[in-house]
């Protein structure tokens, strides 16, 4: 039993439902509330991570948390291991420095943003720590419903289209994921993730196929890889910049931890792999990555381009980890950390940056780099990143997983990855190069003085270096985020223990 | 720390005389940059320092993947020093080097999984092609070579001093380590880059062009050496890897004051040469003696070694001789037409405000070691391998040169119509021109979008085309789902 880990969830939830009775008092209060509790969040993160330092250099930490005392089988519980420390990790840094980053840049009608903010971390990191399938099911939905409003939070007719075509997208994938839990509950009479993972291999195998493709095809809608990424572009375009960095940084992220622990741990990857679906989903993955980055090519809209960018890493991603070797998968969980460094800092950048142009084009965008060429540059970081120039970390996770691809003689997928590098260089450098062109101020259609509109400029501008900071400095010490994930893979690869873990113990 | 550096590096003379030679060409043009105008001049030399630190990780790492970094270092810190020149041939260059050194990424992982965990010799011969390949974008390999003349022509004249002097012998140090025993296509690519770009040499007007393909023709003896597999071609290559680096920087250098005083690129604009400026002449005249390889020079020690790699083959044999006389014609041809085109007639050189304060330093540091690298050679590599032959050397050096001289004669001295400067759209003109030759439509003669924008466009429209065929509406787009089901449940069961 470890308290800290209802902690994690308690603490965004509680602060959720603080905030419109802070508000009845004192609306200044608000700000540093959040602040607060963001900062608790990150410091109940740190304490379980210095209490457990010994374990987690062994890669063999476990902790659990029984709500209300029962036992596993029966009852709803808590689990967190290498992987869910990974992503708790990830997520609750990164969710910190955007709180921080809202503060300075949402103007309006803070405290409804706020709210749904902190209940999407809740159910993020209830997703995480959580080992029942179906309260996993509710957490996603509660993602899901918490994020819908966020991207219509401009209250324009774009943002509301967004929030619909996502809504619609994402109940679908629930949907899906849903008739799998019925199916799972047919057959084997419970929810717990363990004693699914210890009684899986017993069901026939078409009904662990059908189970299977329900549970992969739901994800793949919410995880927007194509044929299903037709709202990714949408959604992440249409909501204020730090949703749409939370969206692409962090939210996909909790669908391929969703991926890794129901495919790895509950599942079990010979079932992909002996019936050959994992080939395919290394196929449809890789050609998503790749019509990804062409539709980047096509955008003229920045926000647009860095959605689908993010298609095309999300595709790399599946696809390196279903090669299932130890190093592709360290490789593709070093590129989950890479990509949300690399996109939050894109993100965060350009949402600075867009305060200076008329609308979201490239071409409305000249001359952005002479208006604030601090924050251009950290811009050109994580772009030069993402296209994996060093000393980024982006270089060695697209080094690793090109080396992977080819280690497991899988060349098509290097040569896809190389090309995608090359695509991003391309639409990345038009952007640039739109925003180092000088606009002359004689003529008249020129003309245009945008003054930021920013609330706290300060703000907003340091949090969007700092990630640029992260991302260098991640390059750098490459190794010390590396080595710690082969406890990572240690989970992933052995599914029995994880089974002892949640019912021995 | 140490012990992880020492894993990673090794430190030998073979190295550290790599280091020495890049920092001491970085040095020279460092120096000669004062004379010029640089804003930022402070980030510029921050830029020389990551690039300096990115080049020794390269010539001293045996980590494959402490090379793949350097290699990427050296084409961002480069594509910088570009920028203070201009920014389209900037972007031409980083767009090319990109694509290189993902290729090279590829291919140096390919050879990894091969089992080669460390830098060293490579016995497969499909492994050393391919590296060749991934380093040719870099080191102009033919048929990679064809941004080089663009690039380095139109960069300010240190950085192309950096890029001809340095940065494309980056490629040819990694192929000394890891092609030992001799590739038979580098043999014949580099008998074909010095053919084909003395060719080109001798029929340019442009001195900073003429310099960039003497470049590809010099590298063309480097790859001969490597490419033989002869030991003492091998060491020649090593020689000529230092020789002609130290010589074509001290040869950029001091067309960069050329060209300032002249304020024309053209060799015919260095007319009276010889009078106007004396010391400027003879520093020139002594870096393209080197290149020529002339006795007492280290250039005759380096090509002399190199024409070991004919070994007994009377034919090859012919060939060296003809490669040498093609060197002494550009050269003859540009003293001819440039330093001793002597008229009296014509105005002096304008004298006002050039600043050369740095340019003998600069231009006669290199060309300094050059002459101490001609006595020391031997001890230099470590090896006792030959004596030079100095007097019969000079007898076959007088008479490439009196061949060179009468094919000039005969010749009228090769006057070309000055040429324009070469950009990506006379490429793009050409291949329009097949294009519509094919087609049977008539010729073109201007190009209005460039290299870039032609490549932007191919990919656009093929984007595009992926854009228009994805269904728009949101019922047809909902379709996919139970297309996709029904696809995977028909695949596996």
């Amino acid at each position: 039993m470890n308290v800290a880990l209802i902690l994690l969830i308690v603490i965004p939830l509680g602060t959720a439902i603080l905030i419109p009775l802070i508000d009845i008092f004192h609306k200044e209060v608000r700000k540093y509330l959040v602040v607060f509790s963001a900062f608790l969040e990150f410091i109940i993160l740190l304490y379980i991570v210095v209490n457990n330092f010994s374990k987690i250099t062994n890669g063999s930490i476990f902790l659990t948390y029984n709500l209300g005392g029962w036992l596993p089988p029966l009852g709803i519980n808590l689990t967190l291991d290498m992987l869910s420390l990974y992503f708790v990790a990830l997520i609750s840094t990164a969710v910190l420095f955007l709180v921080i980053y809202s503060i300075g840049y949402i103007g309006h009608h803070e405290g409804k943003y706020y709210v749904l903010l902190f209940l999407m971390w809740a159910a993020m990191l209830g997703i995480i720590l959580t080992s029942d399938i179906f309260n996993f099911y509710v957490f996603l939905e509660l993602v899901l419903i918490t994020t819908a409003p966020l991207i219509a939070f401009k209250r324009n007719r774009e943002g509301t289209e967004a929030a619909i075509k996502y809504m619609f997208y994402g109940i679908l994938g629930g949907v899906f994921i849903f008739i799998g839990i019925i199916l799972i509950y047919f057959n084997l009479g419970t929810l717990n993730f363990a004693e699914i993972s210890a009684n899986f291999n017993m069901l026939p195998l078409n009904i662990q196929i059908l189970i299977s493709i329900f549970f992969l095809v739901g994800l793949f809608i919410k995880l927007g890889i194509f044929p299903f990424h037709f709202w990714v572009a949408k959604a992440q375009s249409a909501a204020p910049s730090p949703i749409s960095a939370l969206l692409s940084g962090v939210v996909e992220k909790i669908y391929i931890y969703a991926f890794l622990r129901l495919i790895w741990n509950v599942f079990g990857i010979n079932v992909l792999q002996d019936t050959g679906m994992s080939k395919i989903i290394i196929y449809v993955a890789l050609l998503s990555s790749i019509i990804g980055h062409v539709l980047a090519l096509y955008e003229d809209d920045l926000k647009r381009m860095l959605a689908y960018s993010t298609i095309g890493h999300l595709g790399i991603i599946i696809a390196i980890v279903t090669v299932n070797t130890k190093f592709a998968i360290m490789a593709g969980l070093l590129h989950v950390l890479s990509h949300l460094l690399m996109k939050i800092s894109l993100f965060t950048s350009a949402g600075f940056l867009l305060q200076f142009t008329p609308s979201h084009k490239l071409k409305d965008s000249r001359g952005v780099a002479h208006e604030n060429i601090s924050v251009f540059s950290g811009f050109i970081i994580a772009a030069a990143g993402m296209m994996g120039l060093p000393p980024m970390i982006g270089f060695f996770s697209k080094l690793f997983i090109v080396r992977s691809f080819i280690n497991s003689s899988f060349y098509f997928g290097a040569s896809l990855v190389v090309l995608g590098s090359i695509f991003s260089f391309i639409y990345y450098s038009r952007y640039i190069t739109y925003g180092f062109k000088k606009i002359s101020l004689g003529s008249p259609e020129e003309f245009r003085l945008i003054l930021s509109v920013l609330y706290r400029e300060k703000v907003v501008k340091n949090i969007a270096l700092l990630f640029v900071i992260a991302v260098v400095l991640s390059g750098i010490f490459y190794k010390t985020v590396f080595c710690p994930l082969e406890g990572v893979y240690n989970v992933l690869e052995n599914p029995s223990l994880y089974i002892d873990l949640i019912l021995g113990g | 720390m140490l012990e992880l550096f020492l894993e990673n590096f090794t430190i030998n003379s073979f190295n550290l005389i790599f280091v020495a030679t890049g920092i001491i060409i970085t040095g020279a043009a460092l120096l000669s940059t004062r004379d010029y105008r640089y804003a930022h001049r402070k980030l510029f030399y921050l830029c020389n320092l990551i690039y300096v630190v990115s080049f020794t990780m390269i010539i001293m790492t045996n980590n494959w993947i402490i090379f793949l970094i350097g290699w990427e270092l050296v084409t961002v810190t480069t594509f910088l020093m570009l920028l203070w020149g201009s920014n389209k041939i900037a972007r031409i260059y980083l767009i090319i080097q990109f694509i290189g050194s993902n290729f090279l990424l590829y291919v140096v992982l390919m050879i990894m999984n091969a089992g080669y965990s460390t830098i060293g010799p490579i016995s497969e011969f499909n492994l050393q092609i391919l590296l060749i390949i991934g380093v040719g974008l870099k080191s102009a390999i033919i048929g990679l070579h064809f941004w080089l003349p663009i690039v380095h022509s139109r960069a300010p004249s240190p950085v192309s001093a950096i890029l001809s002097g340095w940065v494309v012998k980056l490629g040819f140090i990694i192929l000394l380590k890891t092609v030992t025993s001799g590739n038979i296509l580098l043999f014949y690519a580099g008998i074909a880059m010095v053919i084909y770009a003395s060719l080109e040499a001798i029929f340019e007007t442009d001195y900073k062009v003429l310099l960039a393909y003497s470049t590809i023709s010099q590298l063309g003896f480097v790859a001969i050496g490597i490419g033989s597999g002869n030991i003492y071609a091998y060491w020649g290559s090593v020689l000529h890897i230092i020789v002609h680096g130290l010589a074509k920087t001290s040869l950029f250098l001091s067309s960069g004051y050329w060209i300032k005083k002249t304020k024309s690129r053209t060799i015919y604009a260095f007319k009276n040469g010889w009078f106007v400026d004396r010391k400027n002449s003879i520093l020139t005249i002594i870096g393209l003696t080197v290149l020529a390889g002339f006795p007492i020079f280290a250039g005759y020690n380096s090509k002399y070694l190199i024409k070991y790699a004919a070994g007994g083959g009377l034919f090859l044999n012919y060939v060296f001789h003809g490669l040498s006389i093609l060197t002494y014609l550009y050269v003859f041809r540009f003293l001819k037409w440039g330093i001793f085109n002597i008229d009296k007639t014509e105005k002096e050189f304008s004298k006002d405000e050039v600043n050369e304060s740095n340019s003998f330093l600069s231009i006669s540091i290199p060309l300094f070691l050059i002459v101490l690298i001609t006595f020391i050679s031997n001890s230099l590599l470590g090896i006792n391998l030959a004596n030079y032959h100095l007097l019969s050397g000079l007898f076959k050096n007088l008479i490439y040169i009196v061949v060179a001289l009468s094919i000039l004669k005969i010749t009228d001295w090769i006057y070309v119509k000055e040429k324009p400067v070469p950009s990506m759209d006379i490429f793009l003109i050409r291949i329009k021109n097949w294009n519509n030759v094919i087609k049977g439509k008539p010729k073109v003669e201007t190009i209005e979008v460039d290299m870039e924008n032609q490549i932007y466009n191919i990919l656009i429209k093929f984007a595009k085309f992926v854009y228009t065929y994805l269904p728009k509406k949101i019922q047809s787009q909902l379709l996919f789902i139970p297309i996709a089901i029904l696809l995977l449940l028909i695949f596996i069961l």
